[in-house]
């Protein structure tokens, strides 16, 4: 049995696997499917200010090797969080991090301000990457600028630490990485997914209510591994790795490549327990490379 | 009302796999777990290939208890990639089922005769449903199965198994009455006189379903329908499997969108905009 136990900065996990947002909804969803203390985390799908009620359906669709999907982060909104999905999650044992949407600085901050004084929370993630809502993020998280302006303003109104979800779709990843490490985010998850379009061709429209939407899965595991690589060999601050993650041996790819710890989204939606069996997967193949402990091979890619 | 079973994510053996006609099968698999305590309208969860990123809904027709070993039956059409490969299973193969899942219908209330509308491959849940009606106290269902006509008269292999006559609705023409169930039910209705207070009970094509809601607000009767849309995970994670709701039905702190796979797939009609759904397809 190899020590898993890892840190993401002050944050320190049991293992270094996470459920990521909107795969894993507030944790109760997976009651009596996974086993919520096999995991390091779970990231809580995206809460905003005020309910938000989604895009129309159909939500999603399968594509080879991954799947789209356009929910539009319909969720219950702040007050409906702490009301009906806060009482779960603060009897989690896992790292509990709380993912923030919004429209507008002020709407992320205005979230975070509701988060504060909640010793059940370990970090927020902010989301500045949703693919699917014209005003869900996307527009701070293609710009350093726009996306280290709302990531100072939430770290300013934060008593947590905040990691910044970036998304794939910049010029320079290591840039965006640079500009919100700046800004004071105390982590960064890399990546979320890539907007993506599939057709029905015989009615010749989008399979989806919403045209694009995101794509996920292991389709894009060697983007997402890419980026978790350049952000890694840049910032200072730990990276989570995250995209197409479904097995062991993807997880830990990831932590070569650089990560501390790492996210599973779509894996979860397949095969509830995958959190779990990824966690199992890891601490066998250490144990398989006489490796006694996770931490030693984070960054231990040898690149030509 | 007893708490329904916590589902379960297990791999269940394949008994059988039945091609019933060339569009459509009828696969049997030992019913582990808490399966073997389902109730009508509940579905789970298929990983119908490992090549597959997505597993695939589908609707319980019934559970078995032959020869003491416990199935349920999974009637499907073969509309795609994860249906394709359901037909290519053995018996004795094994497939990831998650199960059982979402809200069942409710029963009638005292007073109430069930009506059961079942169009295409809705037709199976209602199946079930008509079987956990036959208990005494209830009042016999009405059974309704509304196909096309041959192509898809497959559909309504689990009305036969029935101890009530089912009635039969075609498009064509070809078999009981000509046209949509709501058709078959006026004639039945006309030759032997409705019922004091009918509950509908009605799952098919989102066209059948908005049609049957419509007629039942018309006359201000009880109705349930059981809604299918593409899902992600089945669980309420992904969020994915939205219908909207009626705009004067959405209580506070509601959003916009029911889940099919955890506020349904049963739903009150009167709780769904099922026009609005037509309008999005």
């Amino acid at each position: 049995m190899a020590d898993l136990t890892t840190s993401v900065g002050t944050v320190a996990l049991r293992n270094p696997v996470l459920l990521a947002s909107g795969c894993a909804g507030y944790g109760a969803e997976l009651d009596g499917l996974l086993d919520l203390s096999t995991l390091g985390g779970l990231v809580t799908k995206g809460v905003s200010p005020t309910p938000w009620e989604g895009n129309p359906p159909p939500r999603i669709a399968e594509t080879t090797g991954g799947m789209l999907n356009a929910i539009g982060l319909q969720n219950v909104g702040l007050r409906g969080f702490l009301e009906s999905k806060q009482p779960y999650l603060q009897t989690m044992d896992c790292a509990a991090v709380v993912n923030v949407i919004g429209r507008s600085v002020h709407e992320y901050v205005a979230v975070t301000e509701g988060l504060r004084g909640l010793p059940w929370i370990d970090a927020l993630e902010l989301n500045v990457s949703c693919p699917n809502v014209k005003q869900g993020g996307i527009q701070f998280g293609t710009r350093p600028e726009a996306a280290a302006a709302v990531t100072r303003a939430v770290v300013d109104a934060a008593d947590r630490p905040v990691w910044v979800k970036l998304a794939p779709t910049v010029a320079d990843i290591a840039e965006m990485a640079l500009a919100v490490q700046e800004a004071g985010a105390a982590a960064l998850t890399v990546t979320n997914t890539i907007p993506a379009l599939a057709i029905d061709l015989d009615r010749r429209r989008s399979l989806l209510g919403n045209g694009i939407g995101g794509l996920s899965g292991p389709a894009i595991k060697p983007v997402a591994l890419r980026m978790t690589w350049a952000c890694a060999q840049v910032a200072s601050i730990p990276v989570i790795g995250c995209g197409g993650i479904r097995a062991g041996r993807d997880a830990l790819e990831f932590l070569v490549a650089g990560a501390s710890a790492v996210q599973a989204g779509t894996a979860t939606l397949v095969e509830p327990g995958a959190g779990a069996r990824i966690v199992a997967e890891m601490d066998a193949w250490l144990d398989a490379s006489g490796i006694g402990s996770v931490e030693e091979i984070i960054g231990t890619l040898q690149m030509p | 009302m007893t708490a329904r079973p916590t589902p379960a994510d297990l791999r269940l053996q394949v008994l059988n796999d039945e091609a019933l006609d060339a569009r459509h099968h009828l696969l049997t698999l030992a019913a582990d777990g808490p399966l073997d305590t389902f109730e009508a309208g509940q579905f789970v969860m298929l990983r119908c290939a490992d090549s597959l990123t997505l597993r695939r809904p589908f609707s319980i027709q019934r559970l078995t208890r032959g020869g003491g070993v416990a199935a349920i039956e999974i009637l499907y059409r073969v509309v795609g990639a994860g249906t394709d490969a359901l037909t290519l299973l053995q018996t004795g193969d094994g497939v990831d089922c998650l199960g059982p899942l979402g809200r069942p219908f409710p029963f009638p209330a005292d007073g109430e005769v069930p009506v059961l509308l079942g169009g295409g491959v809705g037709i199976p849940p209602m199946a079930a449903l008509a079987e956990a009606l036959m208990l005494p106290g209830y009042a016999e269902p009405l059974v309704i199965g509304g196909v096309g006509g041959a192509a898809d008269r497959a559909c309504l292999h689990g009305l036969w198994q029935l101890p009530v006559a089912p009635h039969v609705a075609t498009l064509d023409g070809s078999e009981g009455t000509r046209g949509h169930v709501i058709d078959a039910l006026e004639a039945v209705w006309a030759r032997d006189g409705a019922p004091m207070r009918p509950h509908l009970y009605a799952c098919g094509p989102v066209v059948m379903l908005a049609a049957v809601a419509r007629y039942a607000a018309a006359r201000d009767l009880a109705c349930h329908v059981s809604m299918e849309a593409v899902m992600g995970c089945g669980f309420g994670a992904c969020v994915g499997c939205a219908v909207p709701r009626s705009a004067d039905r959405i209580a506070d702190g509601e959003t916009r969108y029911a889940l099919v796979c955890q506020d349904g797939p049963v739903f009150d009609a009167r709780d769904l905009d099922l026009d609005l759904l037509l309008e999005m397809d």
